[in-house]
């Protein structure tokens, strides 16, 4: 590992002491952080996990549904029926804090319109329609979850990355670096003591020869 | 603050959403698909991406990741499930874990 590049005096050697134990204290923390947030995501992506399943497989269910309702109109009147959808939704989104890193919640709104889906007339349509869009408007529910932890799960796994790497510098760079200079710092410390002695000695014998 | 909600992809696999209110993105180029994402993330807070036009642009995609907002979330279109959502999923568990843990 390379020592930085200082000159090895005393002002020096405290500055980088100094420095290596904010380096070491910064590394417990982050490391407690990174297991924190790793505890968090685990459980998260467990979540993600079913949830996507659950969701994939009703969602295929419901397309499924629709197209079956299409078969059995003109497409014309299928995208008459539900060219002005009676309602219009919006997310409310609040924002929580999950150990350090801000994730946002979802609830929706109907902001227009009336609750009913419903947004067509009997005449030109099916029963199969009516089917098809009430199971959907029951999915709103699992497809806003599922939004929520999914982008929960990918902001934290980006989170972790970054604490990981932090850590990892800190730990396999930063640190030894810092120890190391020290070493040289008192090395060469050492060094200059014993040489300014030696030189004192050989004065002294100088000065005693004379006599 | 309100957001809408948004999804984006081809005419028969957005239907059910537009059913129920949501707001429809309809693309099928890659062109056409920029243009929708860069739309609706303007306005939308959650964007239902479906798999097919989430494949023809995935870094666009990935530049949202670490944004809070908006939350951009593939689902199966008409065509059925190409496991991509999964693939993604283990995707996030191997950046945070360093390997797919989840797998068995």
């Amino acid at each position: 590992m390379a020592r930085l590049n200082v000159s090895p005096t005393r002002m020096e050697l405290g500055r980088l002491k100094k420095r290596l134990n904010v380096a070491r204290n910064g590394h417990k923390l982050l490391k407690d952080k990174r297991d924190e947030l790793m505890k968090q995501f685990m459980v998260l992506v467990r979540k993600n996990k079913e949830l996507r399943v659950e969701a994939e497989a009703k969602l295929g269910e419901t397309q499924k549904d629709f197209l079956i309702a299409g078969a059995m109109l003109s497409d014309e009147s299928l995208s008459a029926a539900l060219m002005m959808p009676s309602r219009n939704i919006e997310a409310d989104v609040s924002f929580k804090n999950l150990t350090g890193v801000t994730v946002p919640e979802f609830d929706y709104k109907i902001s227009s319109g009336t609750g009913d889906p419903l947004c067509y007339g009997f005449n030109d349509t099916n029963a199969s329609l009516d089917k098809a869009v009430a199971s959907m408007d029951s999915m709103l529910e699992l497809l806003l979850e599922l939004a929520r932890i999914e982008k929960a799960a990918r902001l934290l796994s980006c989170e972790i990355e970054k604490t990981r790497r932090r850590v990892n510098a800190l730990e396999y760079v930063m640190i030894p670096q810092l120890e190391e200079t020290i070493k040289y710092i008192n090395m060469k410390m050492e060094e200059n003591e014993r040489s300014t002695k030696i030189r004192l000695m050989k004065v002294k014998d100088m000065v005693l020869e004379k006599k | 603050m309100a957001y809408s909600i948004a999804v984006m992809g081809d005419k028969e696999s957005t239907l059910s959403f537009k059913a129920i209110g949501v707001k429809v993105y309809e693309c099928s180029t890659r062109a056409g698909a920029l243009k929708a994402l860069r739309a609706a993330a303007e306005e939308a807070a959650i964007i239902y991406v479906t798999e097919d036009i989430f494949r023809l642009i995935p870094e666009e995609i990935r530049t949202y990741d670490d944004k809070p907002l908006p939350a951009i979330i593939p689902f199966p279109g008409i065509k059925g499930s190409t496991g991509l959502g999964m693939e993604l999923l283990n995707k996030s568990v191997e950046t945070a874990v360093g390997s797919n843990i989840l797998q068995n």
